[in-house]
């Protein structure tokens, strides 16, 4: 991988990064209705039930009356939940690969994404797409694939940040692959018999699973259109084997060079248009207590 | 009420340099090969009435006049352009690794027995095998594997052969035993 390209990714994802909370600053919605603001609201409504029920050491204990009155009370002060379950869905193409390509990494796998929104908490996801290799290996022989398919389910997990504006996540996939591959201009030598074999194996077919690690970011850019990025740590389940060969690149999941990869993705996203989730929270009706 | 602008910006770079290292960690794919580049037959030495591993120099022959030790062995490839010795008079021998003809599906061994006196015995070992080449890695070279189909060989010391396991890999496993 290009050592420039690696520079300016980097550069691009710290300004993207820098541009999200720089908006949310300026929209001043960053954690504060949904988020941060239902908590300052409960927060609220905590204060308040604890100044109309603070505990008073010398006060005689409540009767059953005046106990049913308090959590009536207290359930009138409650906050409606105005964040529906299903709250958006974001359509999108994974482009990493293909451009690491056009810098010369000789393997790639890209799809598309389809992300739902739950709660602003959960995030499943579907992940479908197509990879290819054509690699020459160490001993100058061609390993080729045609395009194989994976697909991949999974979750996200928001950690930080507000989904409309932009977040920090962690999740986990689950993948599997299906490809077939050849591999030409076999050259094998044999030291002490002095003969040199030479051919082709082709016509190998391969499946795998995997299980990744997901954290990735995602920031919107602007108006229905977002950008985000994940790494992902795959461990391979199981990958089949032929009788003359196992699989070297697996698309979905990367290398199958040991029990695990570190693999990158970068995203261009759309939000469909569903109806936003954003509702002004209702002020707490405050029941004054009887003298 | 606004949460202060830092504290985000603390979590944008925190975030940035992390996403960092892990391009930088993706750019580094380890491109090692750790599987064993070496395909050998492996024969191991038997005796043939407890059916237990020994070692040529543990036998002897009994002849009219004498009993005589092998002190050491010698293993030869019968059609090797060079005559080149895989076993040159090594003594201690439990077990014999051969290379297989890559392209022939037929390999042939002499098994020299160095006795004490500078008396040789000899036995020939065929084996008819078929050629599969293997790819492992794009780290590694390509292997040919080789699954033994039949065996000939003569018996002027060498009492039988047992087969263990006929398929030859990498693995590094017994395929023969050799009763004697």
């Amino acid at each position: 991988m290009s050592r420039n390209f690696i520079l300016y990714f980097c550069i691009s994802t710290l300004l993207l990064l820098y541009v999200l909370p720089a908006e949310a600053q300026i929209g001043g919605t960053f954690g504060n209705q949904s988020g941060g603001g239902y908590g300052n609201q409960s927060g609220q409504n905590s204060n308040q039930s604890g100044q109309n029920g603070q505990y008073d050491a010398n006060r005689e204990p409540r009767t059953k009356e005046e106990e049913m009155a308090l959590r009536r009370r207290k359930d009138s002060l409650k906050v409606a939940d105005t964040i529906p379950l299903f709250n958006r869905v974001l359509i999108g193409a994974d482009i990493f690969e293909p451009v690491a390509t056009i810098l010369g990494q000789s393997y790639w796998s890209s799809g598309i994404v389809i992300q739902a929104d739950l709660k602003e908490r959960i995030m499943p996801v579907l992940e479908l797409g197509i990879g290819q290799s054509d690699i020459t290996t160490n001993a100058k022989a061609n390993y080729k694939s045609s395009k194989g398919f994976y697909g991949r389910i999974g979750v996200d997990i928001r950690m930080l940040g507000v989904p409309r504006v932009g977040t920090i996540s962690f999740g986990a996939r689950l993948g599997i692959s299906s490809f077939s591959y050849d591999i030409y201009n076999i050259k094998i030598s044999n030291p002490y018999w002095g003969e040199d074999f030479q051919g082709d194996i082709l016509n190998q077919n391969g499946s795998a699973s995997y299980l990744q690690l997901v954290a990735g970011a995602r920031a919107k850019v602007g108006g229905c259109f977002y950008m985000g990025w994940s790494a992902r740590y795959g461990f391979l389940i199981n990958s089949s084997k032929t009788d003359f060969s196992k699989p070297f690149h697996i698309p979905g999941y990367g290398i199958n060079n040991g029990a695990s990869f570190l693999s990158f993705s970068y995203y261009l996203l759309f939000k469909l248009p569903f109806k936003e989730s954003a509702k002004p929270i209702p002020k707490p009706k405050i029941i004054k207590r009887a003298p | 009420m606004n949460r202060p602008l830092t504290s985000y910006k603390a979590v944008a770079v925190a975030v940035a340099i992390i996403g960092s290292l892990f391009i930088g960690a993706v750019s580094c794919t380890d491109e090692s090969c750790y599987e064993s580049l070496e395909t050998p037959m492996r024969m191991g030495v038997y005796n043939k009435a407890t059916r237990q591993p020994i070692s040529f120099n543990d036998m002897s022959i009994i002849t009219p006049e004498d009993t005589l030790s092998i002190t050491s062995i010698s293993v030869y490839g019968i059609g090797h352009k060079s005559d080149s010795a895989i076993y040159k008079e090594s003594s201690g021998v439990k077990q014999v690794d051969v290379p297989l003809q890559p392209i022939k599906e037929e390999s042939a061994f002499k098994l020299i027995y160095h006795l004490e006196g500078e008396l040789q015995v000899a036995d020939t070992i065929t084996v008819f095998h078929e050629n599969r080449p293997n790819f492992l890695s794009a780290y590694c070279p390509c292997l040919i594997f080789h699954h033994i189909d039949s065996l000939r060989y003569t018996r002027n010391l060498l009492d039988s052969i047992d087969y263990v396991n006929q398929t030859i890999t990498n693995e590094q496993e017994l395929h023969l035993i050799l009763l004697y």
